[in-house]
């Protein structure tokens, strides 16, 4: 029994490749400081050297953002789920004017 | 390990990136390991919210929309890749087009990408598609390697 954490493809490689892992914590916070306690890589990939959560990792609790319930103060129970989701966006340079009718970029 | 699309995926990825165009558009691409390559099983085309997105956490420039910048809703993420996993596959690439620019990534791409994801860039000139090429991070997440990529038959 434990808090189920959903390890997506990007960060599977800090997991020795397991898609989910199963660890006890009565918050947000527990739960991924002993995910962080046994996957020490992990950790850098998802925590700033403060300890804080990085601003481009999303965690949700059985599909809501946990910054729209008590972020990492969150309480979790056995049979919960986590989703480690990274943020991923991209982009081409961009020019002045960048939301003119015709876009320029050279 | 080079990136094997079928054709008929190729054509959703163009297809789609022409319909966004002269946005970017994106998407993610599921699929496995095979004959020594990554096989594309499937192209998931995603809407790009970098306008819409509450809580966007990228430094926005005046001049940045959705015509320079994707951004792909986490929702859509553990949509896309809960549905891979129970094909018995998974999230192997992340796919945006560039309008009118050349397919290689910028200097936003390469500061925000995760390692071990291939990205792939189509090139859309005036609606067109043009080049597309697949990209990964080197170990020290200091710059692009290009990723050999082959257009394949679909599977038999």
């Amino acid at each position: 029994m434990g808090v189920k954490i959903i390890i997506p493809t990007p960060l599977r490689q800090y997991t020795a490749k397991n898609d989910t892992v199963i660890v006890e914590g009565a918050t947000v916070e527990e739960a991924f400081k002993n995910l962080a306690a046994q996957y020490g890589d992990l950790r850098k990939q998802l925590f700033t050297e403060e300890g804080k959560l990085r601003s481009f990792v999303n965690i949700y609790k059985n599909d809501e953002d946990i910054r729209y319930l008590s972020k990492e103060q969150t309480p979790v129970k056995d049979n919960d789920v986590l989703s480690i989701v990274p943020s991923i966006a991209g982009g081409r340079p961009s020019v002045a004017g960048g939301a003119s009718p015709v876009p320029a970029c050279r | 390990m080079p990136l094997n699309i079928p054709r008929s995926q190729y054509e959703k990825i163009a297809q789609h990136a022409i319909a966004a165009y002269p946005r970017e558009g994106q998407g993610l691409l599921i699929g496995k390991e095979s004959d020594g390559g990554m096989l594309v099983a499937d192209f998931a085309p995603m809407p790009n919210v970098w306008e819409s997105y509450e809580d966007n956490p990228y430094e926005t420039r005046p001049q940045d929309s959705a015509r320079n910048r994707t951004l792909m809703d986490p929702q859509d993420f553990i949509r896309v890749d809960r549905e891979a996993r129970s094909r018995g596959l998974d999230i192997i690439c992340y796919f945006h087009s560039h309008p009118d620019h050349p397919a290689r990534p910028s200097e936003f791409d390469r500061r925000h990408a995760h390692p071990f994801l291939i990205y792939a860039i189509l090139a859309v000139a005036n609606g067109e598609p043009r080049e597309l090429t697949a990209w990964q991070l080197n170990e020290d997440m200091s710059q692009f390697l290009i990723v050999e990529l082959n257009i394949v038959e679909d599977p038999a």
